[in-house]
């Protein structure tokens, strides 16, 4: 009988598998790690990663004895890096095996390609921006008003629920800079 | 006689699930049955407050494994009711074929266990075969075979991949022409009739006395009491299928498959399904700060074995602030085993929680 583990069926093209994460752009907001629903996914510091301003140079390390495959990390992926592959058996006699961090290579670097992926309908962020009221043109032309009329309560609440509070931004400010991705 | 105490479960092969009932025999006859639940309690509605509405998706399939997605709908409708958003038609349908493709998913396991309890194992054989075919494509829809999070809040995750309806359609007709085979196999079969009929009477009486719904209720009753039919939710009020009752209710009468329902259902959906989106958010932000507004709600749906509902009540915070879920096999599981098993013979213990429908992680949510 052949080993299943030599040669493993390959999941559909929307399978939950193990997870690539592309290092270049994964700027290790930790947003993963804060919808995991089983807890399973930790953010540690990588020396040979360098740290610009709006990046840090943390990335996911997945524990698979606890992921439950429910994908939410790929759905609310600031940047898209997270993904899942097709690939969905992995044997080890070492329990530190499954404690993985995932790099652009697949767990058994099979090469069956992406499964899982982030599409429209699945998109857990919401990038659309709340827009601040601006007084009319014939209002301006008549007074010294102030133009922008602000955030209302209620705008300021669904501006700031946008936000995923990766704290970047406010690193960055330490440097001089503003770099929030998301606008 | 002499009182011997026999256990069944949770290490049995006629025990659906993490639990175990303690039987009092004296000679053949059950004297008194106790069912010890807690083997799977993780505590389901506790931790579903202490997540917020998103992240549920992950623990809610987990409270029935034969049959996960009563639970995801439950949660959606009732999350949709209480944010008062209208989903996209197409996710409705969507719904529809996937509480029908789950619905056959565990009629094909019940039949499984009932071969295991008759000892006619080419039953369970065949229909995990069958099983295994819907999986792979729940495997293709949703990305998993079980738990397959796939109805969210809002509609449904993604749309049904390209080539799925043809796969669905060959599977279904490549079933549909083996029925009359399993009929025969199982119900035309003298070892399963004998076994079966008149065995394990489920009266109106202990109908209305435990609270048992779906199979049990309409074939004891004759009453044709269908969440489907009666509150319709997704889009079932625009199809059509017959809600099959009885008179009198053995074990066999609540056996017969009413897979075909579920397969025309299913043609019928997805002739009908109109094109467009597939998910809604269910309110602004990004899925960590997802608010549901304050109040409370029922919702029900028609599982495999009953009406299934979810009470969710939300503060207008993040985190649901309690959830109660109507386990559909909760009455007979429970209750129904202490107060109706007794009387039965032990080797029918069994086939009587197979074909009473109990599910224990409905007992231990």
């Amino acid at each position: 009988m052949e080993d299943i583990l030599d040669s493993p069926r390959v999941g559909p093209e929307n399978s939950r598998g193990y997870h690539v994460n592309d290092w270049e752009s994964c700027i290790g907001c930790g947003t993963c790690s804060e919808i995991c629903p089983a807890n399973a996914i930790t953010m540690v510091e990588r020396d040979d990663v360098e740290e610009k301003a709006g990046t840090r140079n943390e990335r996911p390390v997945i524990d698979y004895g606890r992921c439950c495959y429910c994908a939410l990390c790929v759905d609310i992926c600031t940047t898209g890096s997270l993904n899942m592959t097709r690939e969905y058996l992995c044997n080890s006699d070492d329990p530190e095996y499954f404690y993985r961090m995932p790099t652009a290579e697949s767990i058994n670097n099979e090469g069956t390609g992406l499964g899982y992926q982030k599409t429209e309908s699945s998109d857990l962020l919401d990038l659309e921006r709340a827009n601040m009221k601006h007084e009319a043109v014939e209002e301006r032309k008549a007074s010294f008003m102030e133009i922008v009329r602000g955030y209302s309560r209620d705008q300021a609440l669904v501006e700031a629920s946008r936000c995923v509070e990766c704290g970047l931004c406010s690193e960055a400010t330490q440097y001089g800079e503003t770099t929030c991705r998301k606008d | 006689m002499k009182e011997v105490k026999l256990f069944l479960g949770p290490q049995h092969p006629g025990m659906h699930g993490n639990a175990s009932v303690h039987l009092y025999v004296e000679g053949d006859t059950v004297k008194k049955a106790r069912m010890i639940p807690g083997m799977l309690h993780r505590g389901f509605e506790k931790s579903m407050e202490n997540r917020n509405w998103i992240n549920n998706i992950g623990l809610i399939p987990r409270v029935c494994v034969a049959e996960p997605d009563p639970n995801e709908m439950v949660f959606a409708m009732g999350v949709e009711t209480l944010a008062g958003i209208d989903i996209p038609e197409r996710a409705h349908y969507i719904r529809m074929v996937i509480m029908e493709m789950t619905r056959i998913l565990a009629h094909t396991l019940s039949l499984s266990g009932l071969g295991s309890a008759t000892g006619l194992y080419t039953i369970g054989q065949w229909m995990q075969a069958d099983r295994n075919t819907i999986m792979e494509i729940f495997e293709v829809i949703t990305g998993h075979r079980i738990y397959h999070m796939y109805i969210v809040p809002g509609g449904v995750r993604k749309d049904l991949p390209a080539g799925v309806y043809k796969r669905l359609l060959d599977f279904m007709k490549d079933f549909e022409s083996r029925l009359p085979e399993y009929e025969d196999l199982i119900f035309h079969n003298p070892t399963i009739r004998n076994r079966l009929i008149d065995t394990i009477v489920l009266t109106e009486d202990m109908v209305w006395d435990l609270g048992v719904t779906g199979i049990g209720m309409r074939s004891a009753t004759g009453r044709p009491y269908d969440v489907r039919k009666i509150t319709p939710y997704a889009r079932y009020d625009k199809v059509e299928f017959h809600v099959p009752i009885e008179s009198y209710s053995d074990a066999y009468t609540r056996s017969i498959f009413k897979i075909r329902e579920s397969i025309g259902i299913i043609r019928q959906a997805l002739d009908m399904m109109p094109e467009g989106k597939v998910r809604v958010p269910i309110s602004r932000g990004n899925a960590l700060k997802y608010m549901v507004p304050e109040g409370q709600t029922y919702s029900a749906i028609e599982s495999s074995r009953g009406e299934f509902g979810y009470y969710m009540v939300s503060d207008g915070k993040t985190n649901p602030y309690r959830i109660n879920v109507r386990g559909a096999s909760y009455p007979q599981g429970l209750l129904g085993v202490e107060k109706y098993m007794p009387g039965t013979r032990f080797e029918d213990a069994a086939l009587w929680l197979d074909t009473m429908g109990v599910c224990v992680p409905e007992i231990d949510r």
